[in-house]
């Protein structure tokens, strides 16, 4: 009996403990999922990327092409991507240290390609092989609002650029 | 009305620049699927709601853009600058420039 009791005042000793890192298990459970999820994105951007690589994106104006060409369009689209508490965490460990923080650029990175993917669909869709003097920017209008918990934080980024029919 | 980022407009000749317009439009999110968005977005992944809501918020400064170019006169708008900024908590301008200009089609 007095083992037994011992035995049981260790266990809630050590759920104390560990509710102490309770948000940590959270966190870990987040950055699994979100893990997963990212894996998946990026899968979908890779089985598509090779159906519209031989769309041109251009950042400056081609002059050759713009005099040879019949008609234009502007052609915009924005990614919104949420960052999850985990990277978050994993973040502001790494930001106490310095140095690079390849968590976030990941994610920027990962808008960007898909930005430029929703750009060569609208290309596409026109029947056009080139988009010109492509524009992006970044912002982070969403991040640290969230009303329900303050932890969702969101970066957007958006593309713009001329489609070009020849 | 042709809308253009570059000084030019490919496959038009700009026969006269008429002046600067601009349109903009300041939206605040939709509370209920700003809960939803936030509860989709722990996980991170693209938030689609948050894309939706932008692109019509910007499709509106377009639109705005274009109709004082029209009162202008004008048929085409070079040039189209996009800037964002957070008003307040929760809130965004969109907003949309570029010069308003007469194009005839190139022959």
């Amino acid at each position: 009996m007095a083992v037994l009791q011992s035995w049981r005042r260790i266990a809630k000793e050590m759920w104390e403990i560990l509710s102490q890192f309770l948000w940590l298990i959270f966190c870990f459970v987040f950055w699994l999922a979100g893990k997963i999820k990212e894996q998946k994105y990026l899968k979908s951007l890779r089985e598509e990327e090779p159906e519209y690589s031989d769309i041109q994106i251009l950042s400056t104006v081609d002059s050759a092409s713009s005099s040879e060409a019949k008609d234009c369009c502007l052609c915009s689209t924005q990614v919104v991507l949420a960052i999850d508490p985990g990277k978050q965490v994993i973040a502001w460990i790494l930001g106490m240290v310095g140095g690079k923080i390849d968590v976030y650029q990941k994610v920027l990175h990962m808008a960007r390609r898909k930005a430029k993917l929703n750009l060569r669909k609208q290309a596409r869709e026109n029947n056009s092989r080139l988009i010109m003097n492509y524009r992006m920017e970044t912002s982070n209008i969403f991040a640290n609002s969230g009303s329900s918990e303050g932890q969702s934080s969101a970066v957007e980024v958006f593309a713009y650029g001329t489609i070009v029919k020849s | 009305m042709k809308i253009t980022n570059t000084e030019e407009v490919p496959g038009y000749k700009v026969i006269e620049i008429v002046g600067l317009v601009e349109g903009s439009t300041v939206r605040a999110k939709h509370i209920g699927k700003d809960i939803m968005a936030g509860l989709k977005g722990i996980t991170g992944g693209e938030m689609k709601e948050y894309t939706e809501l932008l692109n019509e918020s910007r499709q509106e400064a377009v639109k705005r853009m274009s109709l004082r170019a029209e009162a202008l006169g004008a048929n085409a708008i070079l040039n189209v600058r996009f800037s964002t900024s957070s008003v307040s908590q929760g809130a965004a301008e969109l907003f949309a420039y570029g010069s308003a200009a007469i194009v005839e089609k190139n022959s």
